[in-house]
């Protein structure tokens, strides 16, 4: 039940895969489980969008892909994959063999993510220099193709300037073209678009997108914000409290959740053709890790729960071959999802 | 009493007893205190407390290391060390007290006026002061008692000029920063004089700060009136400082170097309580400053 | 960035000439006469007149500081009236002794201070960390008067490993200048290092939280690189700031260090000038001081905006 995607994916094209991925950190509670049993599989030529509040483990598990997890933090059960090579095992020598070549991500704020002591074709070619051990000049050569790769406009000059130069999207073009210097399969994109201005944003999505059709490459998209899912992801997996609570394709997800939380999430989208319809919202936190509770976590805030079903642990449930829920009622609710 | 009088002094004790609390949860600026508070006793009871008569000479004795009747030993002139060195504590706390003293009087005055005032006044009297901070704080002190002539009094003199720049500065800004602040402007609105508002308002702001500077310009003072004595341009023989004994510890370091310790210890045990308890002191502050905001 | 240490420079100069200016009121306004303790026991009339005119004390206050100031614009400040040498050529054979001196503290100082503060802030929070905080505490209690007999006790009595007293500069040699210098700069460079260790600490540990330390290592760079190269540089602008301010303190330290070794530098020269009444050396060599530290001022400044693009374009 649990290896449900895993199980279906043809194996070949996977380019990343976590199998029961449990992550815990070190609080002042002791260790506490932040991410807990998730299975996620990005194969070539799609994006997978893993979306949650802050605070469901999103984060903290596309950190583990790349093996960047903050010292206050492992990996307790489970494990992550990237071209087949299991990162857990690796030592940090190897890994480093595996950012950048294999797995690269971008994040959220690129500006405070580029160092501002060091031009940005310096850290664009640095990559390259260190993965394909070439000249500084050579590296240069390519970051100035990588430039024209991800638009950046008059890149020749523009190698040449520091990150204070460039505003927040064309760090992220910086970014990018980091990120793609040395043709990874996997980009792992953690809010890649929450910093910056709506207008801006959509540029940067779009390219992202022409990218990954271009490069064939696999994309996990991680964010907050389902209208980005909307327009850019193939699958959807929807985070809540450091479980995976439902996953499905990008359509079925939107048109029919079987999740209280995915709804409730998709009840409280701003859809600006459907003006006058009340706006949904989700009462309530996130708990904090330490009181993650032993039942349906969502249990608390959510508006469908009986005490009966609902005060037990709950698995992941089978809907159809691609689509899968946590929810206990499952089989008795209809919940209402997207209308075109 | 007007509104924001109350607002003020109010916000402020409540403020002071935040600060006493954080500070008396440092475990190492409470220790400096209790150190510090030590040394002041002893300073003020030496002559009780010293088993020998810390001037008398007795050639006979000396060099003798440390033994049951003379517990550090005797110096070059047979004069029993634990004596001296503890009268010299009283006298380097006392000429430290003076020093800064003499600087808080000076300083503080001359950056309350900069800082409230500011205008022609205060951009001279800061070049000045930027002028005096240029110099190695040791060299300025050495030009000083160059001119002023050497003695323990006028290396006091010369140290404090040598500190009243960092207290000027101190007061400076943190008199600019509370005339700014919302209260003050509405207590000159309200007709309060200007005496009333430094009194009342500046005062309090500018002490907290001006503590730890004090703190550490001690231990500066501590330091440079060892440097001055060691090289013969403070305290005179036969006169007991630490600096003074360090430096006849110095002349006889080959066959006598028991003679060190005392002096160098007493030295750096007052550097580090009070460079501790200024640390304590503006970690205290420190966060409640940005608490305020 | 010209522009920058240009203007710099334009405003360090009115500094310098105030230092200058106060030293030579404050020394007018000395109860001393200087004739007086240049004369030595019982001096005729004539002979304090004499003196008195050597030394420009007829003339009034003011044009005796500007023909001082107009000479030291040519290079030359004056004789001293003790040992009747230029002030300026007995000054520049002393300075490269201090220079040497100050160079191998700064070297010391560089390599404890960035060498512990490394370690500290990549364990921070750990033993070694406290360790080091502890260390670094106790070392800056100890004068750099203290450290240098405690030096001189251990590693040139106790274990003749190194001379107690004596000199050479980095012109005789880098075998002998090591062998001389280096306990006068390691007793002047235990406060600097104490306090570089505790800067680079606090520098490091901000900068490893930087968003672009994760960036460069999601790129795959070894965690040498990471540190070496992409926080090390910004670390830098704290770390360069306290070493303008150290070898500020280093040449006030020398003073006392110079003359426990016996070596004839600077710092030693203000202290005969002071015990031997002369006035004329001290004002040259607060002239030097004074042009010293702004030069390595206007180094530290420069140095910012090697460190900090941002400063360059502004």
């Amino acid at each position: 039940m649990t290896a449900l995607i895993a199980d279906t994916a043809g194996t070949d094209d996977a380019v990343m895969r976590a199998r029961d991925l449990t992550v815990e950190v070190s609080t002042e509670h002791g260790w506490v489980t932040i991410v807990d049993g998730v299975n996620l599989t990005v194969r070539r030529n799609e994006i997978v969008g893993l979306v949650g509040e802050s605070g469901s483990g999103k984060t903290v598990t596309s950190l583990s892909v790349m093996g960047l997890l903050p010292r206050n933090a492992r990996i307790t059960r489970g494990s992550v994959e990237v071209m087949g090579r299991t990162i857990s095992t690796l030592t940090e020598r190897q890994l480093t063999e595996v950012r950048g070549v294999q797995a690269a991500m971008i994040f959220q704020e690129p500006r405070r993510c580029l160092n501002p002591a060091f031009t940005v074709g310096d850290q664009v070619a640095e990559s390259l220099r260190r993965h394909r051990g070439w000249s500084r000049k050579r590296a240069l050569q390519r970051t100035v193709e990588l430039f024209e790769l991800v638009e950046i406009p008059q890149a020749a000059r523009r190698v040449k300037q520091y990150p204070h130069e460039f505003s927040g999207g064309m760090c992220q073009r910086v970014m990018l073209a980091m990120a793609l210097a040395c043709d990874p399969m996997l980009l792992i994109a953690d809010e890649p678009t929450t910093a910056l201005d709506v207008t801006v944003q959509r540029q940067v999505l779009e390219l992202i997108r022409r990218l990954q059709a271009q490069l064939g490459i696999g994309v996990l998209l991680i964010t907050h914000d389902l209208g980005v899912v909307a327009e850019m992801c193939d699958r959807v997996s929807v985070m809540y409290a450091g479980q995976v609570v439902e996953e499905a394709d990008a359509d079925t997800l939107f048109h029919e959740p079987k999740h209280p939380y995915t709804s409730g999430l998709l009840q409280s989208m701003l859809e600006p053709t459907q003006r006058g319809r009340p706006l949904g919202y989700i009462s309530g936190l996130v708990p904090p890790p330490h009181l993650f509770p032993a039942t349906c976590r969502f249990q608390e805030r959510c508006s469908y729960a009986v005490d009966s079903a609902c005060r037990t642990t709950v698995e992941l449930h089978q809907v159809s071959p691609a689509h899968s829920s946590r929810c206990a009622r499952i089989d008795d609710l209809k919940l209402p999802g997207v209308t075109d | 009493m007007t509104a924001h009088e109350s607002v003020g002094t109010k916000e402020r004790r409540r403020r002071r007893s935040r600060v006493l609390r954080r500070l008396l949860r440092n475990r190492a600026a409470v220790v400096s205190m209790a150190v510090l508070a030590v040394l002041g006793l002893v300073a003020i009871f030496a002559d009780l407390l010293a088993p020998d008569d810390p001037n008398k000479v007795a050639l006979v004795l000396r060099l003798t290391p440390p033994s049951a009747e003379h517990w550090l030993g005797t110096d070059a002139l047979g004069r029993d060390v634990l004596s001296r060195v503890l009268v010299a504590t009283r006298v380097d706390l006392l000429a430290s007290l003076q020093a800064v003293g003499i600087a808080l009087v000076v300083g503080v005055p001359l950056g309350i006026v900069a800082g409230y005032w500011g205008g022609i006044g205060d951009s001279l009297l800061s070049r000045v002061i930027d002028a005096l901070m240029m110099l190695p704080p040791l060299i300025l002190a050495v030009v000083v008692v160059a001119i002023l002539g050497p003695g323990l009094s006028n290396a006091m003199l010369a140290i404090a000029i040598v500190i009243i720049p960092s207290f000027y500065r101190v007061v400076r800004a943190s008199t600019q920063t509370a005339s700014s602040e919302l209260y003050i402007e509405s207590a000159r609105a309200s007709g309060c004089t200007s005496w009333r508002i430094l009194w009342r308002h500046i005062l309090p702001a500018v002490a907290p700060p001006l503590l730890v500077q004090a703190s550490f310009s001690a231990s500066v003072v501590i330091v440079a009136e060892a440097s001055l004595s060691f090289l013969g341009l403070g305290a005179r023989a036969p006169q007991a400082t630490w600096g003074l004994m360090l430096k006849e510890a110095s002349s006889n370091l080959t066959t006598s170097s028991y003679l060190i310790y005392p002096p160098a210890i007493m030295v750096a045990i007052t550097i580090l309580a009070l460079s501790l308890l200024g640390d304590g002191l503006r970690d205290a502050l420190g966060r409640q400053t940005t608490d305020g905001r | 960035m010209i522009r920058f240490i240009g203007k710099r420079l334009l405003l360090a100069v009115p500094t310098v000439v105030l230092v200058t200016f106060l030293v030579f009121v404050l020394m007018e306004l000395s109860p001393t006469d200087p004739a007086v303790a240049l004369a030595g026991d019982n001096p005729t009339p004539e002979r304090l007149a004499e003196l008195r005119h050597m030394l420009g004390l007829d003339r009034p206050f003011l044009e005796r500081y500007f023909d001082w100031g107009l000479h030291a614009l040519q290079g030359d400040l004056g004789t001293s009236p003790v040992t009747h040498q230029s002030v300026i050529s007995d000054l520049m054979a002393r300075l490269p002794i201090t220079a040497s001196l100050v160079l191998l503290s700064m070297i010391f100082t560089l390599v404890i201070g960035v060498g512990l503060g490394t370690i500290a802030a990549l364990k921070k929070g750990g033993i070694v960390d406290w360790i080091t905080n502890s260390i670094a505490n106790l070392l800056m209690a100890i004068p750099p008067f203290v450290a240098a007999m405690l030096l001189v006790l251990f590693l040139a009595i106790s274990n003749p490993i190194f001379p107690a007293t004596g000199y050479a500069t980095l012109g005789a040699g880098p075998g002998l200048w090591l062998q001389f210098m280096t306990l006068p700069a390691l007793s002047l460079a235990i406060i600097p290092a104490a306090l570089l260790t505790r800067q680079v600490r606090g520098a490091l540990i901000d900068a490893l939280e930087e968003d672009y330390v994760r960036t460069a290592r999601a790129k795959g760079l070894r965690r040498t690189m990471v540190v070496g190269k992409h926080t090390a540089k910004n670390a830098a602008i704290p770390v360069v700031t306290v070493l303008g301010l150290v070898v500020t303190q280093m040449v006030g330290g020398a003073v006392v260090v110079e003359s426990i070794f016996a070596i004839p530098g600077l710092g030693s020269v203000s202290v005969d000038s002071v015990l031997k009444g002369d006035l004329v050396t001290l004002q040259g060599l607060v002239l030097l001081v004074a042009v010293a530290v702004t030069v390595v001022n206007l180094l530290v400044d420069a140095s910012y905006g090697y460190f900090n693009p941002r400063l360059r374009t502004r």
